[in-house]
């Protein structure tokens, strides 16, 4: 084949250019410390680094996750253990009045119970990281608090009600589910437990704010007045209860306020009116943590589930309400009843406070195995990413120092062959 | 006597031969590095022989330079061409793919699917801690950060595909240039072949621009008499699509260039969403794409389908007559008001051109799947955001994700990722970000911000939205109020898997570009080294056959002085 000088030199420019090309790409991916710089390098390797990275990032989300809810269960472990120290001393101080025949020594007893209940209600107000640790939902207000009755100290629930109404059209329309005749709540009102039947239908939608509570007010007064007949109190007698007032606030919620004390109010049963009206307070709803992909768990404990220690809305409030009024009092059958059923009471809520101090314990551990299967996994795709992304710097300098040979023989070939012409001999 | 001059007259002969030999030569040597410049070489023949009556017989007479011929292989010139022109298909796509990739920079970490993941992070982080509002305000910002960024790839995207069309614009007139340069040359070859020479540098010329011309598309060429060519794209055409022709009264044709298409008039759709009546367009093309001067501009208006309108945008390219009036199938002038079907569009297979055009159909597939993106994460966030799964219903819980020319629930369908906006109502208070189960909830209840962090993994079916997807139909009954969750669609695909998907087709596609280039790269040059071989100057060759012209140069002088020493002796020393 005739060969003519352009070819030659031709040739050698092409050669000399991919040369450098592989001299340039070699010495990216050294820089860079990375096989593929653009998509288009490897497109199935970068589609994979990109997943890759959207795991990773998702996987340190966990990691804060699972840290935060760990810290916040050992907060609620700490606090549950001091109501469980609060609780044994008033379990003590029971048992000790049986031995107390004396006004004095009972008068004692009773200030130190009316010190508990104020350290009881310090400790369900802990809070951690801005929040409630035990308000549920609704963390930003204080779920339980204390307040003055005849000189004692008594617990109170703090929580606002629900907003169930809205605006519709201008009105405050309630806007709850519908609560129909026969649905039945329970109240408390200091220590005096009664059942609230609705008489009149409130419907949801169309019943407005102001027509839904007068039905409540009126049913609840009846009952107030049944319960007062029960008790056989006057109305100038301690523990006769007044009548409430139901307003409805402008933000749509039922604000019930009985001169009487606070009232407090609950579930009858399974039923859940109660809580559709938005009185049901110290929400049971739970706090969920994502943990790693699709699995979520819940990690808070509501002042409600350590109140509410058995059945039939036995709970704390109404039992040191109980407590206190018996020690006030100088009949007989009441004293007798501190060591009966306020005793048994005492100790249903010791067993109460154990059995979530242990669900919190389950929960400690789940999060101890979660917290150390996420590090596992995520040096796991750590590993994995640096397989397919990183370069092995040995193997690339070797192939940096072959390439470079390569181009400096082919500078040098090239020049001696492309120079030399007939001329220079004619 | 007669004898003695004759060899006079030979060796004059002979020595003229040989410096027109050595003229080609030089001419050669000259023109060693000249782009496209064939070898010539002086071809001899001996003269007419003389019958000696004498007894002899015939009698050679000497020599003569009969032609000077190009030493070309035309076979390669025609291999050399096709594949020009193919080189030119990826080398064309291959720089746009290569802008394209650059647009979607991803895998430092600062693209949009990271964007995306940071998005998805936030809601997580709010939903543990509802009741602040420094987390709120970071979900806002980054999804802020987010729609920012659709914003501007989408209108990157839209300026690549308007630089393609320059270039294609650019390409237009360069092509017609071109063809009227080679129309000259075509003309001067016929006339100095008409009296009797070699155009041979000429000729040189022509191909190198037929070379140029087939990297711009497929051309195919018939040989007419006198060296003339007639010239036409490989590819249909209408009637006559010759752009060059020997016989300079034939009518030929050129290229216009459709420099915009404005909608003057929208479509009518029916209930169903289906158009009955096309909308109109006003459609500007310049003649000869000669953008420079209003004189040349051209208005006409047709109604166009959806389809017909993506192959006039992405095409441009018209059949035009030689004063570059756009023509119709059968060759008349196209007059406004006639069907777009009757519209003679340039649509060549190989070279540049379709480079260009095929990847503004690329930039629009691209430019689909973006806006799909942004619909999907627009829908599935506002539907969990505002627990409907429908935009039209009455909610007192703002969108999150809007349509920033058109803020209200009707403009959600027309989202697209040019214009898709957080909400500036959240922007500005960042407390009405819904994040509670329901209006009942309390202030730390983060279940819905949990449940909009989870749509990250949730498969959608973004691959089936069009323009007209609502988000009840893209939905279905998919949304579940009670757990705020959307049901996984078994032929879906999650968010950030359809956007790597956008991403690797895109690499891929560079990817086979590149190596086409590489590939067809290497195929020409082989095919150039062959042509170089027969058609190139070797300097050592032609020092070599300088040499020997220079010898016989000096052999034919020395016949002269010779004769010229024999006459002295027949004139001066016969009588004294």
């Amino acid at each position: 084949m005739r060969v003519t000088n352009k070819m030659l030199s031709n040739n050698f420019l092409r050669d000399m250019n991919t040369n450098l090309n592989n001299l340039s790409k070699l010495q990216n991916q050294m820089a860079s410390g990375k096989q593929i710089n653009k998509a288009s390098d490897d497109p199935v390797k970068a589609a994979k680094i990109m997943q890759m990275n959207s795991d990773i990032n998702a996987n340190d989300q966990y990691n804060a996750n699972i840290k935060n809810t760990t810290n916040w269960l050992d907060v609620t472990d700490g606090t549950l253990d001091k109501v469980g120290v609060a609780i044994t001393r008033i379990n003590e101080l029971l048992i000790s009045s049986g031995n107390a025949n004396d006004a004095s020594s009972q008068g004692a007893i009773k200030d130190e119970i009316n010190q508990k209940v104020e350290e009881l209600a310090g400790l369900l107000n802990t809070s951690f990281d801005g929040k409630y640790i035990f308000g549920g939902t609704n963390g930003t207000t204080k779920p339980v608090g204390t307040s003055d009755v005849e000189g004692n100290t008594a617990l109170i629930s703090n929580g606002k009600s629900g907003v169930v109404g809205k605006s519709v059209s201008g009105t405050m329309t309630y806007s709850g589910n519908t609560v129909s005749p026969t649905d039945t709540f329970k109240m408390s009102v200091n220590g005096t437990l009664m059942t609230i039947e609705i008489a009149s239908k409130i419907t949801g939608g169309t019943t407005t704010m102001s027509d839904a509570k007068d039905t409540l007010q009126t049913d609840i007064n009846t009952s107030i007045a049944a319960a007062n007949i029960a008790s056989g109190k006057t109305s100038t007698q301690v523990g006769f209860i007044k009548d409430v007032t139901v307003t409805a606030t402008d933000d749509g919620r039922f604000e019930i306020s009985s001169p009487s004390g606070t009232a407090t109010f609950y579930e009858n049963g399974v039923g859940t009116t109660a809580k559709d009206l938005g009185l049901s307070v110290g929400s049971k709803d739970k706090l969920i943590v994502e943990v790693s992909q699709g699995v979520t768990m819940d990690y808070n404990v509501t002042a409600s589930q350590v109140i509410n220690y058995g059945v039939d809305g036995n709970n704390l409030m109404d039992l040191m309400a109980n407590i206190t009024n018996h020690l006030s009092s100088t009949d007989s059958e009441e004293i007798k009843k501190l060591a009966n059923e306020d005793l048994t009471g005492i100790q249903a809520v010791m067993t109460n406070v154990l059995k979530l101090r242990s669900e919190v314990g389950a929960k400690q551990n789940r999060m101890e195995s979660a917290e150390s299967r996420n590090t596992d996994q995520n040096l796991n795709m750590i590993e994995i990413r640096s397989s397919i992304e990183d370069i092995d710097i040995t193997e690339k300098s070797m192939e940096y120092a072959t390439m470079q040979t390569i181009y400096l023989a082919s500078l040098q070939t090239s020049a001696k062959v492309i120079q030399p012409t007939l001329l220079d001999y004619l | 006597m007669a004898g003695l001059f004759s060899t006079f007259n030979v060796a004059t002969r002979g020595m003229s031969a040989q410096q027109k030999a050595i003229d080609v030569t030089s001419h050669n040597i000259a023109n060693a590095n000249t782009d496209g410049y064939t070898r010539q070489r002086a071809t001899m023949e001996t003269t007419r022989p003389f019958s000696d009556a004498s007894g002899a017989g015939q009698l050679g007479t000497g020599v003569q330079v009969s032609t000077i011929t190009r030493i070309r292989d035309s076979y390669l010139d025609y291999r050399v061409r096709a594949e020009s022109g193919t080189m030119g298909l990826y080398e064309g796509r291959e720089k746009f793919l290569t802008e394209l990739e650059g647009v979607f920079n991803e895998l430092d970490g600062t693209g949009i699917s990271t964007m995306v993941d940071n998005v998805f992070k936030s809601w997580n982080d709010l939903s543990l801690s509802p009741e602040v509002s420094n987390t709120r305000t970071v979900v806002a910002q980054q999804s802020k950060a987010l729609t920012d960024q659709l914003n501007s790839t989408y209108n990157q995207l839209i300026k690549l595909k308007e630089n393609s069309q320059q270039v294609i614009k650019q390409d237009v007139t360069d092509v017609n240039n071109i063809l009227d340069q080679i129309n000259k040359l075509n003309q001067e070859v016929i006339s100095v072949k008409n009296g009797g020479n070699e155009p041979n540098d000429l000729m040189d010329k022509r191909d190198l621009l037929v070379d140029q011309l087939s990297t711009k598309f497929g051309i195919t060429i018939d040989k007419k008499s006198l060296s003339g060519e007639d010239l036409k794209p490989t590819d249909g055409g209408p009637a006559n699509s010759y752009l060059i022709k020997s016989d300079p009264n034939d009518e030929v044709r050129r290229f216009s260039y459709v420099n915009s298409i404005v909608q003057t008039k929208a479509a009518v759709t029916d209930s169903d969403g289906n158009i009955t009546t096309d909308a109109t367009y006003k459609i500007t093309y310049y003649k000869n794409g000669d953008t420079s001067t209003d004189a040349n501009a051209v208005n006409i208006n047709m109604t166009l389908s959806p389809k017909d309108y993506a192959k006039l945008d992405q095409g441009r390219v018209l059949w035009a007559d030689s004063e570059g009036n756009a023509i119709k199938a059968d060759g008349t002038k196209f007059e406004d008001g006639d069907e777009f079907g009757d519209l003679e569009q340039f649509t060549p297979k190989t070279g540049e051109l379709q480079g260009y055009m095929s990847v503004q159909a690329d930039i629009d597939v691209y430019i689909g799947k973006l806006n799909n993106l942004a619909k999907g994460i627009a829908f599935s966030v506002n539907a969990v955001h505002s627990g409907q799964s429908d935009a039209t219903t009455a909610t007192d819980i703002l969108n999150f994700f809007v349509n920033s020319s058109d803020s209200t629930s009707s403009g959600e369908t027309s989202i697209t990722a040019g214009n898709i906006s957080v909400n500036q109502n959240i922007l500005d208070d960042v407390m009405l970000i819904n994040v509670g189960k329901d209006a009942t909830s309390g202030e730390t209840d983060g279940s819905r911000a949990l449940a909009i962090s989870q749509l990250k993994y949730v498969k959608l079916g973004i691959q089936g939205i069009t323009d007209d997807t609502t988000r009840t139909s893209f939905l279905g009954t998919s949304y579940h109020t009670d757990t705020m969750a959307i049901s996984p669609d078994s032929n879906g695909i999650t968010i950030g898997g359809y956007f790597t998907d956008i991403v690797s087709t895109l690499a891929i596609q560079k990817q086979v570009a590149e190596k086409n280039v590489t590939n067809y790269g290497s195929l020409l040059a082989n095919l150039e080294e062959s042509r170089s071989s027969i058609s190139g100057v070797s300097l050592d060759e032609e020092m070599a056959n300088l040499i020997q012209f220079q010898h016989a140069y000096q052999a034919n002088a020395k016949i002269i002085s010779t004769v010229d020493e024999l006459l002295d002796l027949v004139i001066n020393g016969l009588k004294k």
